[in-house]
């Protein structure tokens, strides 16, 4: 087996480990029952994206890949703001109604 | 200012009269809507109505997820045989084999470009990019006409014009995380963006790509500081004065290419040594322009949908931005 | 080759989930999340058939601007938090017209 071939299969077989990686994260971010999983699962699979394509680049020896490596690195990091910003807006929200059940219950009350 | 420029900066609303009849209190659509309102409150007390209602869902559930599923089964069936009797992926086709050699033979002297896919994007085929640079600007537009938010066409129950134009009290601009991260990749994003518009000949790219990454670089900007910052540099004049100059730069660029080349006359654009930046003829002008409408077209509907104008707070007090 | 054929493989098996699990979660903003993952998985099935301008598009498209633009309707339509059940009702109120000619023709 030349070097060649060693580094090829070292490769595949790390692609194929982070295949299923991505699987069984996709497993938890369907189930998961609350947001924040789902949060983080995407986050987390952006991340073992830009590895397999970063890996790809080696493997398939094109230069081209690490453009789209990059691209994929700020994109990611935009979806996943976004995502938790409107969340958080929601939570202030719900936040913000529940403070007002509170005073209107101790107005009730004290009335 | 003239009517027409009246117009063209939005002072006066074409369609003001037309969508705000049915609203007012005293138009005979409005008491219609009232006596329906009120008819439709009475059915659904009523008991028949009810049991119909939860009838219908029990009925026949069964009989519509077994139709559902056979003719799902059947359509995934289908389209799998076709698909399996197509060509392997790479293998010849008599029947396109004429285009594709050409295409690939002769693609880099007589587009001057090393990336041939966008060769054929912006030189063989550039009528068809033409026809979907206006496709995304009919989308915006459209967009804005329904999306727009005034003063006039702002009334429903659950939003208040001022709440939603001052969000302040949700606005996360004022975050550590954001400022800091977005300090540093915001510039960043935009070089990358202008990269890849302007290698669209050279290396993988091109104007759509790089006009979406340049889109969601303003997306960035406007999430994390804010969206007074963004005003500054992106007002509605802004984008309109870009999206009109380089969707009219291309088309008379290409109507000027198309007419030399049918009638046979040399067109002198020069074609450059491949790999360079300035080269492929008019594949980098055309690139910039792609590039900036795609740009604006991306910004444009995020800035719609949050606050439902696209630059400025023109609206809050009636006038264009100015 | 063999290892290639399986790593496609086990990408496209990937993707066949995603595209199920989106049709059968109750939580719309949980199938908007699961739409973005479809999107990130597809830039390395183009990555893998060596097309780069896909891939780039891909990325920057998918995972960054349609996934926004989900989000941003999802909160302008006052719908973050729904759950798909309750949009049934929200159908019975909206059909106005129809019931409204129905109701005033036939006695109910």
């Amino acid at each position: 087996m030349t070097i060649d071939q060693a580094y090829s299969y070292l490769f595949f077989v790390a692609l194929i480990v982070f295949g299923i990686l991505m699987a069984v994260t996709l497993i938890r971010c369907i189930i998961g029952p609350s947001i924040n999983d789902r949060i983080l699962s995407i986050n987390m699979i952006g991340t073992m994206v830009v590895c397999s394509i970063a890996i790809l680049s080696g493997l398939l020896d094109e230069s081209w890949l690490l453009d789209v490596a990059l691209v994929y690195v700020m994109i990611s990091f935009l979806a996943v703001i976004i995502l938790a910003s409107v969340y958080i807006r929601e939570g202030r929200r719900k936040a913000a109604a529940s403070d007002k059940e509170t005073a209107g219950k101790k107005e009730e009350e004290s009335v | 200012m003239t009517s027409f420029e009246k117009w063209f900066y939005g002072e006066t609303d074409v369609l003001n009269h037309a969508m705000d009849e049915a609203r007012e209190p005293d138009s005979p659509d409005h008491a219609r809507k009232e006596r329906v309102k009120a008819r439709l409150a009475e059915i659904r007390e009523t008991e028949q109505y009810r049991e119909r209602v939860e009838n219908s869902r029990k009925e026949f559930r069964g009989l519509y997820l077994a139709v559902t599923a056979v003719g799902a089964i059947a359509l995934i069936g289908v389209l799998l045989y076709v698909t399996a009797c197509l060509p392997e992926y790479g293998a010849e086709n008599p029947h396109t084999l004429e285009v594709i050699t050409r295409y690939i033979e002769k693609g880099l002297e007589e587009t001057g470009a090393v990336n041939i896919v966008s060769g054929i994007i912006l030189d063989y085929r550039a009528f068809d990019t033409l026809g979907e640079s206006h496709v995304l600007f009919t989308a915006l537009i459209c967009s804005m006409l329904l999306l727009r938010l005034d003063r006039k066409n702002m009334r429903s129950d659950h939003e208040d014009y001022y709440t939603v134009r001052t969000d302040k009290f949700f606005d996360l601009s004022a975050d550590q995380i954001f400022r800091r991260v977005g300090a540093f990749l915001v510039p960043s994003i935009f070089i990358f963006g202008i990269y890849v518009v302007l290698n669209g000949q050279v290396s993988p790219g091109g104007g759509f790509s790089g006009g979406a990454i340049l889109g969601a670089g303003l997306i960035l900007f406007s999430a994390s500081f804010g969206f007074e910052k963004v005003d500054r540099i992106f007002t509605r004049k802004v984008s309109s004065i870009i999206t009109l100059c380089s969707l009219g730069f291309y088309s008379f660029a290409k109507g000027y290419v198309f007419f030399t080349g049918a009638n046979g006359i040399e067109n002198h654009i020069p074609k450059g040594t491949p790999g360079n930046i300035l080269s492929g003829g008019m594949i980098l002008p055309l690139d910039i322009a792609v590039g900036l409408v795609v740009g604006c077209t991306m910004f444009g509907f995020y800035s719609l949908f949050r606050r439902g104008s696209i630059g400025g707070n023109g609206a809050a007090t009636g006038k264009s931005s100015k | 080759m063999e290892i290639r054929e399986i790593f496609t493989i086990l990408l496209l098996i990937i993707l066949i989930l995603c595209a199920i699990a989106v049709n059968f979660t109750k939580n719309l903003l949980s199938a908007v999340v699961i739409f973005m993952a479809y999107s990130l998985i597809m830039a390395i099935v183009w990555a893998m058939m060596r097309s780069p301008d896909l891939a780039i598009t891909e990325a920057a498209v998918g995972a960054g601007v349609s996934g926004t633009l989900f989000l941003v309707t999802l909160k302008k339509v006052h719908l973050e938090d729904k759950i798909v059940s309750d949009l049934i009702e929200i159908d019975l109120d909206e059909s106005e017209e129809e019931t409204a000619e129905v109701g005033e023709g036939a006695q109910v």
